[in-house]
């Protein structure tokens, strides 16, 4: 269950360079991806409430790295487990001293009466966020992390199969989540990260009055809607495999029959990955996939959701940057520059009044010279 | 009373706000800032962002919601009041402090961070824990959701039944997960709230893995939750593969009666962690906790030194555990706190 030797030196040597880098000389981490990708640790997995119910926190230093508030036998041997206070100062006393004699230190979010008392307990320290230094490091992936990237995804992938057979009139699109995550669990993986999506699309604009000013109309949240023949289904969905994300996406049509429509939607869909595959390569802007991918599409909205994305990256814990296709814009793409070892998602989403839309993903390690698949193709 | 719950929970929180001088409630983390704004977005496990996605303006008619999916926005919040999420951060902090320089009184927040700190610090209002907020808040459910909540801990329960049938030798704890996802899709869950718990059922209490088998002659405490309609259930129980738990469970069952006495509005944390070492308990974590959008508080521990009040209204999750020699028995059952006899939500596992 705790990750291997090697996996773990290879990621915490990148986050004390870029702790290096930052002038950080001690990072103090409550998000359950960095804690894990720090240490090792492999903190209880649930949603927002479960880890206010039963916190944890890491603190790593160029020199040691301390685990608060996880179970020792989900630590490794070589990394100190300790108990987390509940007291609030007695917890960021415990914290600041783990500190040691660190000048700048980099911290996560916290739950606020710990962050105000950490707050007081360093007040003799710069305190900083820590976001830069722990994305920094986790943007390029090491060989290892790629193989479990890729693991989990077949692992999906192979769930997934066996769920979209029961795709058929008369289901509700809620249903279909137990029965994906008994096939996830039947691989052995438990912890789902984000909520399945099985959704209708809409066909036309009306149907999705929510929709924001300037995207495509769009669902995003399945409910207790009963699906009708031809329905165009979008999935996606995301488990965590040795604490990786698998990020699966594809639009299924209700009882599995695509009809002239879906078929055009989907070949626009990999039209526009094909153009935005065809300039993935180490060295390439993330501005250069995003035009690669409005020129695929043609003029009008873009072509995803918003304020969702064209793609994003995916590592220990969840999606992170870069984003492309966001408010960030194409003058802060221009400086997003892709390397070897990054890791992205890619998830366009064509439509058209009256035929519907299509979204699907298709995750890809990006190389010195293009890009590896990490996932097939979607069904 | 309004009938949609997620504007009953607003007005309680307009409510709390104007008690406690709060101009303002910004919140990140995604169970607290569903649970003030009514906003359903897609569940995602973990404690959040680092921004706010909500923020409440004392006496607004609803809060404004930053969000991918405007879709699960509730239909009584005006158009107006749902934003699209800024992935642009400076653009993102902006548009907060907006939103929060017109407000007057105190700014209460559920996190922290050093942007945060600078940027509202700013403000030159005073910082406040949104906590002891949200709490009063979530105090004086209405009837509608203890029900919700009611659902939840049932659906929570049938699921932990079918995963308890499959707790066989050799059966892993990730096969218990796989009968308990089983039986989701009839009760209309959409989200678990853990990837599945178990431990071991002795005096270590150990953390079990997913891949971890049942061994012959061995008991595992498990516990289970889901999130249904926006509100959570939970459930836990012990088994055993060739186990006999009968006189442990009963024991526990006296205790857990025992302990549901004290469970009264005024009555403290400090009081129930008393009357649990009166009579030997034991805990995984917490003693006890609140339920509602998710697990709550109070948390009450046996190695906390905290002293909080039991509020009226609140569903309180009791789970303690006992021990006999060297085998351990828990399982949780849920109550709503209330004068007189105790209200259980559930029948004893």
């Amino acid at each position: 269950m705790i990750d291997p030797a090697p996996l773990r030196a290879a990621r915490l040597a990148r986050l004390r360079a870029a702790m290096a880098e930052a002038g950080q000389e001690a990072l103090v981490l409550t998000a359950a991806g960095a804690i894990r990708y720090a240490t090792g640790a492999v903190p209880l997995h649930g949603d927002s409430s479960v880890e206010r119910a039963r916190p944890f926190v890491a603190v790593v230093t160029p020199r040691a790295a301390h685990v608060l508030g996880v179970e020792p036998a989900f630590v490794p041997p070589d990394v100190p487990a300790h108990v987390l206070a509940r007291e609030p100062a007695r917890a960021a006393d415990t914290l600041a001293e783990l500190c040691g004699r660190a000048r700048r230190v980099g911290v996560d979010r916290m739950p606020f009466a710990i962050g105000e008392a950490l707050a007081r307990a360093l007040r003799d320290v710069v305190v900083e966020a820590c976001d830069t230094t722990v994305l920094a490091a986790r943007a390029v992936k090491t060989p290892a992390e790629i193989a479990l990237l890729a693991e989990g995804q077949r692992a999906t992938e192979s769930a997934m199969a066996e769920v979209l057979p029961a795709i058929v009139p008369g289901v509700r699109e809620v249903e279909l989540t137990g029965r994906f995550l008994a096939a996830m669990a039947e691989r052995g993986v438990t912890a789902c990260h984000v909520e399945p999506l099985w959704c209708a699309l809409p066909r036309r604009a009306e149907e999705a009055p929510w929709t924001f000013a300037g995207g495509p109309p769009y669902r995003e949240l399945p409910d207790e809607r009963v699906l009708r023949a031809g329905d165009q289904v979008m999935i996606d969905t995301g488990m965590l495999h040795a604490g990786y994300l698998a990020d699966f996406g594809c639009t299924w049509p209700c009882g599995g029959e695509r009809s002239a429509g879906d078929l055009v939607l989907r070949t626009r869909w990999l039209a526009i990955v094909d153009a935005v595959l065809g300039v993935c390569r180490a060295g390439a802007t993330a501005a250069a996939l995003h035009r690669a991918a409005r020129a695929a599409a043609g003029p009008g909205a873009p072509p995803w959701p918003v304020p969702l994305y064209l793609a994003h990256g995916i590592g220990l814990g969840g999606v992170e940057p870069p984003f492309i296709g966001t408010d960030l814009g194409l003058a802060a793409e221009e400086r997003i520059v892709l390397q070897a070892g990054m890791v992205l998602v890619l998830e366009p989403y064509a439509f058209e009044e009256g035929l519907g839309g299509y979204r699907a993903e298709q995750t890809i390690a990006v190389t010195e010279t293009g890009w590896t698949p990490l996932s097939a193709p979607p069904p | 009373m309004p009938a949609d719950p997620t504007r009953a929970r607003y007005e309680r929180l307009q409510a709390a706000m104007a008690r406690r001088g709060v101009g303002t409630l910004l919140l990140a983390t995604p169970h607290l800032a569903a649970f003030a704004s009514g906003a359903r977005r897609v569940q995602t496990a973990g404690s959040g962002g680092t921004l706010p996605w909500v923020v409440v303006a004392a006496g607004a008619p609803s809060a404004v919601v930053f969000t991918t999916d405007p879709d699960g926005t509730p239909p009584w919040m005006p158009r107006d009041a749902v934003e699209p999420l800024r992935w642009n951060r400076t653009a993102q902090l902006d548009r907060l402090v907006a939103l929060v320089l017109p407000g007057e009184g105190a700014i209460a927040i559920d996190v922290l961070s050093p942007v945060l700190r600078e940027v509202l610090g700013a403000t030159g209002r005073l910082l406040v824990d949104a906590a002891p907020l949200l709490v009063e808040a979530a105090a004086g459910r209405s009837e509608e959701e203890v029900e919700a909540v009611r659902r939840a801990v049932v659906a929570a329960r049938a699921g932990l039944a079918a995963a308890l049938a499959g707790a066989v030798p050799g059966a892993t704890l990730a096969a218990l997960v796989a009968r308990f996802a089983r039986t989701l899709g009839a009760a209309g869950v959409g989200f678990p709230l853990t990837e599945g718990l178990a431990w071991s059922a002795d005096r270590r209490l150990a953390r079990r893995a997913p891949e971890d088998p049942l061994e012959h002659g061995e008991a595992v405490v498990l516990e289970l939750g889901c999130q249904l309609g926006g509100y959570a259930g939970v459930a836990g129980d012990t088994t055993g593969a060739d186990v006999e738990l009968g006189p442990l469970r009963r024991q526990w069952r006296d205790a857990v009666e025992s302990l549901a006495v004290h469970c009264r509005p005024g009555v403290t944390t400090a009081d129930l962690r008393a009357a649990a070492a009166a009579e030997g308990l034991g805990q995984i974590g917490l003693l006890a906790h609140g339920l509602g959008v998710g697990l709550e508080p109070p948390y009450c521990a046996l190695d906390a030194e905290d002293v909080e009040p039991l509020l009226q209204g609140t569903v309180l999750v009791l789970a303690p555990v006992v021990a006999v020699g060297g085998r351990a028995f828990r399982a949780t059952r849920a109550l709503v706190v209330g004068d007189g006899l105790p209200r259980w939500l559930e029948p004893s596992p």
